[in-house]
Protein backbone atom coordinates (compact mmCIF):
# COMPACT_ATOMS: atom_id res chain seq x y z
CA UNK A 1 0.00 0.00 0.00
CA UNK A 2 1.44 3.44 -0.64
CA UNK A 3 -0.15 6.40 0.98
CA UNK A 4 1.59 10.17 0.66
CA UNK A 5 1.13 13.19 2.36
CA UNK A 6 -1.62 14.09 -0.23
CA UNK A 7 -3.99 11.03 0.29
CA UNK A 8 -3.50 11.52 3.96
CA UNK A 9 -4.81 15.08 3.93
CA UNK A 10 -7.75 13.28 1.57
CA UNK A 11 -8.45 11.21 4.22
CA UNK A 12 -8.21 13.12 7.61
CA UNK A 13 -10.31 16.06 5.30
CA UNK A 14 -12.83 13.48 4.48
CA UNK A 15 -13.05 11.42 1.31
CA UNK A 16 -14.81 14.13 -0.69
CA UNK A 17 -12.73 14.18 -3.68
CA UNK A 18 -12.53 11.74 -6.43
CA UNK A 19 -9.23 10.08 -5.93
CA UNK A 20 -9.91 10.33 -1.93
CA UNK A 21 -13.36 8.17 -2.87
CA UNK A 22 -11.21 5.64 -4.94
CA UNK A 23 -8.76 5.14 -2.51
CA UNK A 24 -11.13 5.23 0.63
CA UNK A 25 -12.68 2.02 -1.10
CA UNK A 26 -9.23 0.43 -1.43
CA UNK A 27 -8.50 0.78 2.30
CA UNK A 28 -11.89 0.35 3.48
CA UNK A 29 -12.09 -3.33 1.81
CA UNK A 30 -8.46 -4.02 2.76
CA UNK A 31 -9.02 -7.65 5.07
CA UNK A 32 -6.52 -5.90 7.87
CA UNK A 33 -7.29 -2.83 10.19
CA UNK A 34 -5.62 0.50 9.54
CA UNK A 35 -5.49 3.29 11.87
CA UNK A 36 -3.85 6.64 11.14
CA UNK A 37 -2.17 7.60 14.29
CA UNK A 38 -0.68 11.26 14.56
CA UNK A 39 2.95 12.40 16.18
CA UNK A 40 0.68 13.28 19.35
CA UNK A 41 -0.41 9.48 19.80
CA UNK A 42 -3.88 10.26 18.63
CA UNK A 43 -6.49 8.25 16.29
CA UNK A 44 -7.17 10.30 13.48
CA UNK A 45 -8.67 7.94 10.97
CA UNK A 46 -9.88 4.21 10.85
CA UNK A 47 -11.29 1.43 8.73
CA UNK A 48 -14.55 -0.76 8.68
CA UNK A 49 -12.12 -3.71 9.80
CA UNK A 50 -10.85 -1.71 12.63
CA UNK A 51 -14.28 -0.89 13.89
CA UNK A 52 -15.12 -4.55 13.58
CA UNK A 53 -12.08 -6.19 14.79
CA UNK A 54 -11.58 -3.93 17.98
CA UNK A 55 -15.34 -3.45 18.68
CA UNK A 56 -15.44 0.55 18.73
CA UNK A 57 -17.56 2.67 16.64
CA UNK A 58 -15.32 4.85 14.40
CA UNK A 59 -16.05 7.89 16.32
CA UNK A 60 -15.55 6.38 19.32
CA UNK A 61 -12.19 5.88 17.88
CA UNK A 62 -11.11 8.63 16.42
CA UNK A 63 -9.29 11.17 18.80
CA UNK A 64 -8.97 8.59 21.75
CA UNK A 65 -4.91 7.91 22.14
CA UNK A 66 -3.75 4.67 20.52
CA UNK A 67 -3.25 2.89 23.89
CA UNK A 68 -7.20 2.52 23.67
CA UNK A 69 -6.75 -0.45 22.13
CA UNK A 70 -3.67 -2.09 24.20
CA UNK A 71 -4.20 -4.51 27.56
CA UNK A 72 -3.03 -1.91 30.34
CA UNK A 73 -0.19 -3.56 30.93
CA UNK A 74 1.66 -2.12 28.06
CA UNK A 75 0.08 1.27 27.88
CA UNK A 76 3.30 2.90 29.64
CA UNK A 77 5.34 1.20 27.75
CA UNK A 78 4.04 1.45 24.62
CA UNK A 79 3.89 5.51 24.99
CA UNK A 80 7.45 5.68 25.44
CA UNK A 81 8.03 3.22 22.62
CA UNK A 82 5.85 5.43 20.32
CA UNK A 83 8.15 8.00 20.99
CA UNK A 84 11.20 6.26 19.94
CA UNK A 85 9.23 5.22 16.77
CA UNK A 86 8.08 9.37 16.16
CA UNK A 87 12.48 9.72 16.07
CA UNK A 88 12.91 7.13 13.38
CA UNK A 89 10.12 6.58 11.94
CA UNK A 90 10.74 3.42 9.19
CA UNK A 91 8.47 0.97 7.98
CA UNK A 92 9.01 -2.10 9.93
CA UNK A 93 6.46 -4.48 11.79
CA UNK A 94 6.24 -4.04 15.29
CA UNK A 95 7.47 -6.02 18.43
CA UNK A 96 9.80 -8.08 16.21
CA UNK A 97 10.00 -11.19 18.08
CA UNK A 98 7.78 -10.98 20.57
CA UNK A 99 3.73 -11.73 20.43
CA UNK A 100 1.84 -8.79 20.64
CA UNK A 101 -1.79 -7.85 21.81
CA UNK A 102 -4.32 -5.55 21.17
CA UNK A 103 -7.36 -5.00 23.31
CA UNK A 104 -11.32 -4.92 22.52
CA UNK A 105 -13.63 -2.43 23.24
CA UNK A 106 -15.25 -5.45 25.75
CA UNK A 107 -11.78 -5.85 27.16
CA UNK A 108 -10.73 -8.92 25.78
CA UNK A 109 -7.19 -9.77 24.20
CA UNK A 110 -6.26 -11.30 20.96
CA UNK A 111 -2.90 -11.94 19.59
CA UNK A 112 -2.17 -9.18 16.60
CA UNK A 113 0.87 -8.33 14.19
CA UNK A 114 1.12 -4.87 13.07
CA UNK A 115 3.03 -3.28 10.32
CA UNK A 116 3.98 0.24 10.53
CA UNK A 117 4.46 3.17 7.92
CA UNK A 118 5.41 6.56 8.33
CA UNK A 119 3.08 8.98 6.55
CA UNK A 120 2.25 12.59 6.28
CA UNK A 121 4.56 15.92 5.96
CA UNK A 122 6.89 16.83 8.24
CA UNK A 123 4.87 19.10 9.53
CA UNK A 124 2.24 16.68 10.77
CA UNK A 125 3.88 13.42 10.91
CA UNK A 126 1.65 10.41 11.04
CA UNK A 127 1.91 6.74 11.31
CA UNK A 128 -0.12 4.33 9.00
CA UNK A 129 -0.76 1.18 11.41
CA UNK A 130 -2.30 -2.19 9.56
CA UNK A 131 -3.27 -4.66 12.21
CA UNK A 132 -3.92 -8.23 11.80
CA UNK A 133 -5.74 -10.78 14.09
CA UNK A 134 -3.66 -14.02 14.16
CA UNK A 135 -5.56 -15.63 16.62
CA UNK A 136 -6.45 -18.46 14.38
CA UNK A 137 -2.48 -18.64 13.09
CA UNK A 138 -0.94 -18.77 16.96
CA UNK A 139 -3.78 -21.90 17.17
CA UNK A 140 -2.75 -23.40 14.03
CA UNK A 141 1.30 -23.19 15.60
CA UNK A 142 0.00 -24.03 18.68
CA UNK A 143 -1.90 -27.22 16.77
CA UNK A 144 1.39 -27.86 14.98
CA UNK A 145 3.40 -27.92 17.70
CA UNK A 146 1.54 -30.24 19.94
CA UNK A 147 1.21 -32.38 16.86
CA UNK A 148 4.73 -32.45 16.51
CA UNK A 149 5.29 -33.68 19.54
CA UNK A 150 2.89 -36.24 19.92
CA UNK A 151 4.53 -37.44 16.42
CA UNK A 152 7.71 -37.25 18.22
CA UNK A 153 6.11 -39.34 21.23
CA UNK A 154 4.23 -41.56 18.81
CA UNK A 155 7.77 -42.22 16.79
CA UNK A 156 8.94 -42.97 20.62
CA UNK A 157 6.99 -45.24 21.25
CA UNK A 158 6.62 -47.69 17.74
CA UNK A 159 10.30 -47.12 18.69
CA UNK A 160 10.39 -48.79 21.97
CA UNK A 161 7.88 -51.22 20.83
CA UNK A 162 9.92 -52.32 18.06
CA UNK A 163 12.61 -52.98 20.50
CA UNK A 164 10.29 -54.92 22.77
CA UNK A 165 9.04 -57.03 19.88
CA UNK A 166 12.53 -57.71 18.75
CA UNK A 167 13.62 -58.60 21.81
CA UNK A 168 10.40 -60.73 22.64
CA UNK A 169 10.57 -62.84 19.16
CA UNK A 170 14.50 -63.38 20.15
CA UNK A 171 13.31 -64.75 23.25
CA UNK A 172 10.88 -66.82 21.80
CA UNK A 173 13.49 -68.16 19.28
CA UNK A 174 15.37 -69.09 22.09
CA UNK A 175 12.76 -70.63 23.85
CA UNK A 176 11.85 -72.69 21.17
CA UNK A 177 15.27 -73.72 20.55
CA UNK A 178 15.50 -74.63 24.27
CA UNK A 179 12.44 -76.75 24.35
CA UNK A 180 13.27 -78.78 21.57
CA UNK A 181 16.06 -80.03 22.71
CA UNK A 182 14.80 -80.31 26.20
CA UNK A 183 11.68 -82.14 23.84
CA UNK A 184 14.54 -84.27 21.82
CA UNK A 185 15.80 -86.28 25.09
CA UNK A 186 13.08 -87.97 26.45
CA UNK A 187 12.00 -88.79 22.87
CA UNK A 188 15.53 -90.46 22.18
CA UNK A 189 14.73 -92.94 25.00
CA UNK A 190 11.12 -93.78 23.57
CA UNK A 191 12.93 -94.17 19.76
CA UNK A 192 15.98 -96.26 22.02
CA UNK A 193 13.98 -98.72 24.28
CA UNK A 194 10.86 -99.21 21.90
CA UNK A 195 13.91 -100.64 19.45
CA UNK A 196 14.91 -102.52 22.67
CA UNK A 197 11.44 -104.15 23.07
CA UNK A 198 11.55 -105.23 19.39
CA UNK A 199 15.37 -106.36 19.99
CA UNK A 200 13.24 -108.26 23.34
CA UNK A 201 10.66 -109.44 20.78
CA UNK A 202 13.20 -111.49 18.41
CA UNK A 203 14.61 -113.17 21.39
CA UNK A 204 11.41 -114.06 22.66
CA UNK A 205 10.58 -115.45 19.25
CA UNK A 206 13.81 -117.29 19.12
CA UNK A 207 13.19 -118.56 22.79
CA UNK A 208 9.86 -120.07 22.19
CA UNK A 209 10.82 -121.50 19.18
CA UNK A 210 13.26 -123.45 20.89
CA UNK A 211 10.82 -124.46 23.47
CA UNK A 212 8.56 -127.64 23.16
CA UNK A 213 5.13 -126.74 23.43
CA UNK A 214 2.08 -127.57 21.94
CA UNK A 215 1.13 -125.72 18.82
CA UNK A 216 -1.87 -123.85 20.57
CA UNK A 217 0.15 -122.62 23.00
CA UNK A 218 3.15 -122.01 20.21
CA UNK A 219 1.07 -119.73 18.19
CA UNK A 220 -0.61 -118.13 21.11
CA UNK A 221 2.69 -116.82 22.15
CA UNK A 222 3.78 -115.76 18.87
CA UNK A 223 0.32 -113.77 18.38
CA UNK A 224 1.26 -111.87 21.85
CA UNK A 225 4.24 -111.11 20.61
CA UNK A 226 3.90 -110.70 16.88
CA UNK A 227 0.01 -108.47 17.29
CA UNK A 228 0.09 -107.19 21.05
CA UNK A 229 3.81 -106.17 21.61
CA UNK A 230 5.01 -105.24 18.00
CA UNK A 231 1.72 -103.95 17.43
CA UNK A 232 1.21 -101.37 20.33
CA UNK A 233 5.38 -100.51 19.42
CA UNK A 234 4.43 -100.12 15.73
CA UNK A 235 2.01 -97.21 16.92
CA UNK A 236 4.48 -95.78 19.69
CA UNK A 237 7.13 -95.84 16.86
CA UNK A 238 4.76 -93.87 14.39
CA UNK A 239 4.00 -91.45 17.25
CA UNK A 240 7.42 -90.98 18.21
CA UNK A 241 8.55 -90.49 14.57
CA UNK A 242 5.55 -87.89 14.19
CA UNK A 243 7.38 -86.07 17.30
CA UNK A 244 10.56 -86.05 16.02
CA UNK A 245 9.46 -84.13 12.87
CA UNK A 246 7.38 -81.72 15.09
CA UNK A 247 10.43 -81.01 17.31
CA UNK A 248 12.79 -80.83 13.72
CA UNK A 249 10.24 -78.52 12.44
CA UNK A 250 10.53 -76.19 14.89
CA UNK A 251 14.10 -76.08 15.47
CA UNK A 252 14.59 -75.66 11.66
CA UNK A 253 12.08 -72.64 12.28
CA UNK A 254 13.77 -71.28 15.18
CA UNK A 255 17.46 -71.54 13.20
CA UNK A 256 15.63 -69.40 10.11
CA UNK A 257 14.76 -66.88 12.59
CA UNK A 258 18.37 -66.16 13.76
CA UNK A 259 20.18 -67.13 10.78
CA UNK A 260 22.29 -64.06 9.24
CA UNK A 261 21.81 -63.56 5.68
CA UNK A 262 23.89 -62.06 2.89
CA UNK A 263 22.90 -59.25 0.89
CA UNK A 264 24.23 -60.67 -2.22
CA UNK A 265 23.25 -59.21 -5.65
CA UNK A 266 21.59 -62.64 -7.18
CA UNK A 267 21.68 -64.16 -10.86
CA UNK A 268 18.22 -65.25 -10.15
CA UNK A 269 18.01 -67.12 -13.34
CA UNK A 270 20.82 -68.82 -11.92
CA UNK A 271 19.66 -69.41 -8.37
CA UNK A 272 16.42 -70.63 -9.53
CA UNK A 273 18.49 -73.00 -12.43
CA UNK A 274 20.68 -74.47 -9.29
CA UNK A 275 17.96 -75.03 -6.83
CA UNK A 276 15.68 -76.77 -9.77
CA UNK A 277 17.92 -78.04 -11.91
CA UNK A 278 18.08 -81.40 -8.82
CA UNK A 279 14.81 -81.83 -9.32
CA UNK A 280 13.89 -81.31 -13.04
CA UNK A 281 14.62 -84.71 -14.04
CA UNK A 282 12.71 -86.55 -11.80
CA UNK A 283 9.63 -84.67 -12.04
CA UNK A 284 9.42 -84.54 -15.83
CA UNK A 285 10.21 -88.49 -16.24
CA UNK A 286 7.16 -88.33 -13.94
CA UNK A 287 5.46 -86.00 -17.00
CA UNK A 288 5.56 -82.78 -15.10
CA UNK A 289 6.75 -79.45 -16.85
CA UNK A 290 8.74 -76.96 -15.21
CA UNK A 291 9.48 -73.47 -17.12
CA UNK A 292 11.22 -71.00 -16.33
CA UNK A 293 10.92 -67.37 -17.71
CA UNK A 294 13.38 -64.38 -17.83
CA UNK A 295 14.18 -63.33 -13.96
CA UNK A 296 15.38 -59.96 -12.95
CA UNK A 297 18.28 -59.80 -10.69
CA UNK A 298 17.24 -59.24 -7.00
CA UNK A 299 19.25 -58.44 -3.80
CA UNK A 300 19.66 -61.10 -1.00
CA UNK A 301 21.22 -64.61 0.26
CA UNK A 302 21.71 -67.00 -2.74
CA UNK A 303 21.20 -70.32 -0.20
CA UNK A 304 18.01 -68.54 1.13
CA UNK A 305 16.57 -67.35 -1.63
CA UNK A 306 17.03 -71.52 -3.23
CA UNK A 307 15.70 -72.20 -0.57
CA UNK A 308 12.47 -70.41 -0.83
CA UNK A 309 12.03 -71.31 -4.50
CA UNK A 310 13.31 -75.22 -3.75
CA UNK A 311 9.74 -75.16 -1.31
CA UNK A 312 7.41 -73.22 -3.39
CA UNK A 313 8.31 -75.40 -6.45
CA UNK A 314 7.85 -78.98 -4.22
CA UNK A 315 4.55 -77.30 -2.92
CA UNK A 316 3.73 -76.54 -6.86
CA UNK A 317 4.19 -80.55 -7.82
CA UNK A 318 2.96 -82.39 -4.03
CA UNK A 319 -0.35 -80.68 -4.69
CA UNK A 320 -0.66 -81.53 -8.18
CA UNK A 321 -4.39 -82.20 -10.03
CA UNK A 322 -4.18 -86.16 -10.56
CA UNK A 323 -6.15 -85.07 -13.66
CA UNK A 324 -3.77 -83.07 -15.36
CA UNK A 325 -0.02 -83.53 -15.75
CA UNK A 326 1.25 -80.29 -13.33
CA UNK A 327 3.18 -77.49 -15.50
CA UNK A 328 5.04 -75.10 -12.87
CA UNK A 329 5.67 -71.77 -14.44
CA UNK A 330 8.38 -69.71 -12.48
CA UNK A 331 8.43 -65.65 -13.75
CA UNK A 332 9.73 -62.63 -12.38
CA UNK A 333 9.51 -58.78 -12.81
CA UNK A 334 10.80 -55.89 -11.51
CA UNK A 335 10.23 -52.06 -10.75
CA UNK A 336 12.15 -49.18 -9.20
CA UNK A 337 11.57 -50.14 -5.97
CA UNK A 338 11.61 -54.26 -5.71
CA UNK A 339 11.60 -57.39 -7.52
CA UNK A 340 8.60 -59.84 -8.17
CA UNK A 341 8.96 -63.21 -8.79
CA UNK A 342 6.16 -66.00 -8.99
CA UNK A 343 5.74 -69.58 -8.84
CA UNK A 344 2.39 -70.72 -10.76
CA UNK A 345 1.23 -74.11 -11.00
CA UNK A 346 -1.97 -75.72 -12.66
CA UNK A 347 -2.57 -78.02 -8.77
CA UNK A 348 -5.54 -78.10 -7.03
CA UNK A 349 -5.49 -74.86 -5.32
CA UNK A 350 -5.99 -73.59 -2.09
CA UNK A 351 -9.26 -74.12 -0.28
CA UNK A 352 -10.36 -70.15 0.65
CA UNK A 353 -10.58 -71.15 4.55
CA UNK A 354 -7.09 -72.02 4.53
CA UNK A 355 -5.71 -68.29 2.95
CA UNK A 356 -5.63 -66.83 6.36
CA UNK A 357 -3.47 -69.29 8.13
CA UNK A 358 -1.36 -70.40 5.08
CA UNK A 359 1.98 -69.12 6.43
CA UNK A 360 1.73 -70.27 9.78
CA UNK A 361 3.32 -73.22 11.25
CA UNK A 362 2.14 -76.61 11.62
CA UNK A 363 -1.19 -76.01 9.26
CA UNK A 364 -1.51 -78.51 6.73
CA UNK A 365 -4.59 -77.88 4.27
CA UNK A 366 -3.89 -80.86 2.35
CA UNK A 367 -2.81 -83.50 5.08
CA UNK A 368 -3.75 -86.73 2.65
CA UNK A 369 -2.37 -85.23 -0.38
CA UNK A 370 1.21 -85.51 1.11
CA UNK A 371 3.31 -85.91 4.31
CA UNK A 372 4.93 -82.73 5.67
CA UNK A 373 5.44 -81.24 8.59
CA UNK A 374 3.47 -77.94 7.92
CA UNK A 375 6.59 -76.16 8.31
CA UNK A 376 7.57 -75.36 4.76
CA UNK A 377 5.63 -71.94 4.29
CA UNK A 378 6.27 -70.72 7.75
CA UNK A 379 10.19 -71.20 7.41
CA UNK A 380 9.28 -69.23 3.81
CA UNK A 381 7.82 -66.34 4.76
CA UNK A 382 10.53 -66.09 7.22
CA UNK A 383 13.41 -66.48 4.81
CA UNK A 384 11.35 -63.52 2.67
CA UNK A 385 11.16 -60.81 5.22
CA UNK A 386 14.03 -61.64 7.01
CA UNK A 387 15.57 -60.56 3.07
CA UNK A 388 13.32 -57.75 3.38
CA UNK A 389 10.49 -59.03 1.04
CA UNK A 390 6.74 -59.94 0.97
CA UNK A 391 5.12 -63.06 0.12
CA UNK A 392 1.60 -63.76 -0.59
CA UNK A 393 -0.49 -66.34 -2.96
CA UNK A 394 -3.42 -66.54 -4.94
CA UNK A 395 -5.49 -69.50 -6.42
CA UNK A 396 -5.55 -68.85 -10.23
CA UNK A 397 -8.67 -69.46 -13.07
CA UNK A 398 -9.58 -71.56 -13.97
CA UNK A 399 -7.35 -73.74 -11.59
CA UNK A 400 -3.94 -74.31 -9.71
CA UNK A 401 -2.49 -71.67 -7.35
CA UNK A 402 0.42 -68.96 -7.62
CA UNK A 403 2.78 -67.94 -4.67
CA UNK A 404 4.32 -64.39 -5.30
CA UNK A 405 7.34 -62.86 -3.29
CA UNK A 406 9.37 -59.92 -3.53
CA UNK A 407 13.22 -59.06 -3.10
CA UNK A 408 14.93 -55.85 -2.80
CA UNK A 409 16.51 -54.63 -6.12
CA UNK A 410 18.52 -51.83 -4.41
CA UNK A 411 21.77 -52.85 -2.42
CA UNK A 412 20.55 -52.53 1.26
CA UNK A 413 21.20 -49.21 2.57
CA UNK A 414 22.89 -48.92 6.60
CA UNK A 415 20.91 -50.78 9.06
CA UNK A 416 18.37 -48.46 10.27
CA UNK A 417 18.03 -47.70 14.15
CA UNK A 418 14.85 -50.40 14.71
CA UNK B 1 40.30 -99.45 27.44
CA UNK B 2 37.43 -98.16 28.92
CA UNK B 3 34.12 -96.34 27.77
CA UNK B 4 32.98 -93.72 29.88
CA UNK B 5 29.88 -92.58 29.11
CA UNK B 6 28.75 -89.22 30.53
CA UNK B 7 24.82 -87.94 30.31
CA UNK B 8 22.68 -86.84 32.90
CA UNK B 9 20.00 -89.14 31.32
CA UNK B 10 20.53 -92.67 32.46
CA UNK B 11 18.25 -94.10 29.63
CA UNK B 12 20.02 -92.53 27.10
CA UNK B 13 23.33 -93.59 29.18
CA UNK B 14 21.72 -97.51 29.68
CA UNK B 15 20.61 -97.23 25.44
CA UNK B 16 24.35 -96.83 24.61
CA UNK B 17 25.55 -99.62 26.71
CA UNK B 18 23.60 -101.57 24.66
CA UNK B 19 23.82 -100.62 21.70
CA UNK B 20 27.89 -100.89 21.74
CA UNK B 21 27.06 -104.52 23.06
CA UNK B 22 25.14 -105.26 20.69
CA UNK B 23 27.60 -103.69 18.38
CA UNK B 24 30.20 -106.48 19.36
CA UNK B 25 31.83 -103.51 21.55
CA UNK B 26 33.29 -105.18 24.29
CA UNK B 27 35.08 -102.84 26.34
CA UNK B 28 34.09 -101.37 30.26
CA UNK B 29 31.75 -99.26 30.03
CA UNK B 30 31.63 -96.55 32.82
CA UNK B 31 28.40 -94.09 32.95
CA UNK B 32 28.45 -91.32 35.18
CA UNK B 33 25.84 -88.59 35.09
CA UNK B 34 27.20 -85.16 36.05
CA UNK B 35 29.88 -83.18 34.83
CA UNK B 36 31.96 -83.21 38.20
CA UNK B 37 32.02 -86.75 38.58
CA UNK B 38 33.01 -86.78 34.99
CA UNK B 39 36.03 -84.62 35.60
CA UNK B 40 36.91 -86.31 38.77
CA UNK B 41 36.46 -89.28 36.95
CA UNK B 42 39.09 -88.57 34.24
CA UNK B 43 41.49 -86.71 36.12
CA UNK B 44 41.97 -90.09 38.70
CA UNK B 45 42.10 -92.16 35.61
CA UNK B 46 44.96 -90.12 33.95
CA UNK B 47 46.86 -89.88 37.52
CA UNK B 48 46.89 -93.35 37.79
CA UNK B 49 47.68 -93.92 33.94
CA UNK B 50 50.73 -92.05 34.07
CA UNK B 51 53.20 -94.47 34.71
CA UNK B 52 51.49 -96.54 32.31
CA UNK B 53 50.16 -96.29 28.99
CA UNK B 54 48.57 -92.85 28.05
CA UNK B 55 45.44 -93.30 26.49
CA UNK B 56 43.33 -95.88 28.16
CA UNK B 57 39.97 -93.75 28.30
CA UNK B 58 37.52 -92.51 25.23
CA UNK B 59 35.07 -90.08 26.53
CA UNK B 60 31.82 -90.29 25.31
CA UNK B 61 30.37 -86.83 26.32
CA UNK B 62 26.74 -85.28 26.51
CA UNK B 63 26.92 -81.85 25.63
CA UNK B 64 23.77 -81.07 27.06
CA UNK B 65 23.69 -81.42 30.66
CA UNK B 66 21.40 -79.37 33.24
CA UNK B 67 22.96 -77.98 35.96
CA UNK B 68 26.57 -77.80 37.83
CA UNK B 69 29.14 -78.62 35.01
CA UNK B 70 27.42 -79.09 31.61
CA UNK B 71 29.08 -81.16 28.70
CA UNK B 72 30.99 -77.55 27.34
CA UNK B 73 32.64 -77.03 30.72
CA UNK B 74 34.00 -80.52 31.24
CA UNK B 75 35.31 -80.21 27.58
CA UNK B 76 37.04 -77.29 28.37
CA UNK B 77 38.46 -78.67 31.45
CA UNK B 78 40.06 -81.82 30.33
CA UNK B 79 41.33 -79.95 27.15
CA UNK B 80 42.56 -77.15 29.49
CA UNK B 81 44.94 -79.72 31.62
CA UNK B 82 48.11 -81.00 30.30
CA UNK B 83 47.54 -84.63 31.95
CA UNK B 84 43.90 -84.76 30.46
CA UNK B 85 44.35 -83.10 27.29
CA UNK B 86 44.92 -86.24 24.93
CA UNK B 87 41.66 -88.28 26.13
CA UNK B 88 39.42 -89.13 23.20
CA UNK B 89 36.05 -87.04 23.59
CA UNK B 90 33.16 -87.74 21.20
CA UNK B 91 30.85 -85.23 21.59
CA UNK B 92 27.17 -86.84 21.92
CA UNK B 93 24.23 -84.41 20.97
CA UNK B 94 20.31 -85.33 20.87
CA UNK B 95 20.18 -82.87 17.24
CA UNK B 96 22.31 -82.62 14.22
CA UNK B 97 21.30 -78.62 14.55
CA UNK B 98 23.83 -76.97 13.37
CA UNK B 99 24.68 -74.76 16.30
CA UNK B 100 25.56 -77.36 18.60
CA UNK B 101 27.68 -79.03 16.06
CA UNK B 102 29.47 -75.28 15.70
CA UNK B 103 29.90 -75.19 19.35
CA UNK B 104 31.67 -78.53 19.47
CA UNK B 105 34.11 -77.72 16.65
CA UNK B 106 34.75 -74.40 18.67
CA UNK B 107 35.74 -76.87 21.47
CA UNK B 108 38.37 -78.19 19.82
CA UNK B 109 36.39 -81.50 19.44
CA UNK B 110 35.54 -82.42 15.86
CA UNK B 111 33.54 -85.70 16.34
CA UNK B 112 30.15 -86.16 17.48
CA UNK B 113 26.95 -88.47 17.82
CA UNK B 114 23.85 -87.59 17.19
CA UNK B 115 21.94 -89.62 19.72
CA UNK B 116 20.66 -92.43 20.30
CA UNK B 117 23.80 -94.00 19.71
CA UNK B 118 23.91 -96.91 17.19
CA UNK B 119 26.84 -98.99 17.18
CA UNK B 120 27.81 -98.09 13.70
CA UNK B 121 28.09 -94.17 14.30
CA UNK B 122 30.02 -94.90 17.47
CA UNK B 123 32.44 -97.00 15.53
CA UNK B 124 32.25 -94.31 12.52
CA UNK B 125 33.49 -91.89 15.12
CA UNK B 126 36.21 -93.73 16.59
CA UNK B 127 37.62 -94.31 13.09
CA UNK B 128 37.33 -90.71 12.56
CA UNK B 129 39.08 -90.31 15.70
CA UNK B 130 41.83 -92.59 14.40
CA UNK B 131 41.62 -94.54 16.92
CA UNK B 132 39.70 -97.75 16.07
CA UNK B 133 42.51 -100.17 16.15
CA UNK B 134 43.97 -99.11 19.76
CA UNK B 135 40.25 -98.95 21.54
CA UNK B 136 37.24 -101.05 20.44
CA UNK B 137 37.59 -104.53 20.83
CA UNK B 138 35.22 -106.55 19.28
CA UNK B 139 33.65 -109.50 20.70
CA UNK B 140 33.12 -112.47 17.84
CA UNK B 141 30.11 -110.96 15.45
CA UNK B 142 26.85 -112.47 16.45
CA UNK B 143 23.31 -112.69 14.23
CA UNK B 144 21.56 -109.44 13.88
CA UNK B 145 18.71 -109.29 16.80
CA UNK B 146 20.96 -110.96 19.46
CA UNK B 147 22.55 -108.83 22.37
Amino acid sequence: MMLDGTHQEEMTAGPHSAGGTIFQAVVESAPYAMLLVDDAGEITWVNGEAERLFGYSRTDLTGQPIELLLPDRVRVAHRMLRGAYARDPVPRPMGAGRTLHARRKDGSEFPVEVGLKPVGSAARPSVLAAVTDITLRRRAEADLRHLNKALATANQALRRANAEISRKSEEVESFVYIVSHDLRAPLVNLQGFSRELEFGCARLDQAVAALDLPEAARDQLKTIVAEDILGALRFIGASVAKFDRLINALLTLSRTGTQTYRHDRLDMAAVVAATIDAVRRSTEAEGATIVVDTLPEAFGDATAVGQVVANLVHNALKYADPDRPPRVEIGGAADRQEAHFWVRDNGIGIPAHAFPRLFQVFQRFHPERAPGNGIGLAAVKRIVERLGGRIWAENRDPAGTAFHFTLPCHPPKAQPEC
Amino acid sequence: MTILVVDDDEGHCELIRRNLRRGGVSNPVVTLHRGEDALHYVRERARQDRSGEPERLLLLLDINMPGGLNGVDVLREIKADPATRKVPVIILTTTDDPREIGRCYDLGCSVYITKPVEAQAFIDAIERLGLFVSIVSLAPVAPAGTP
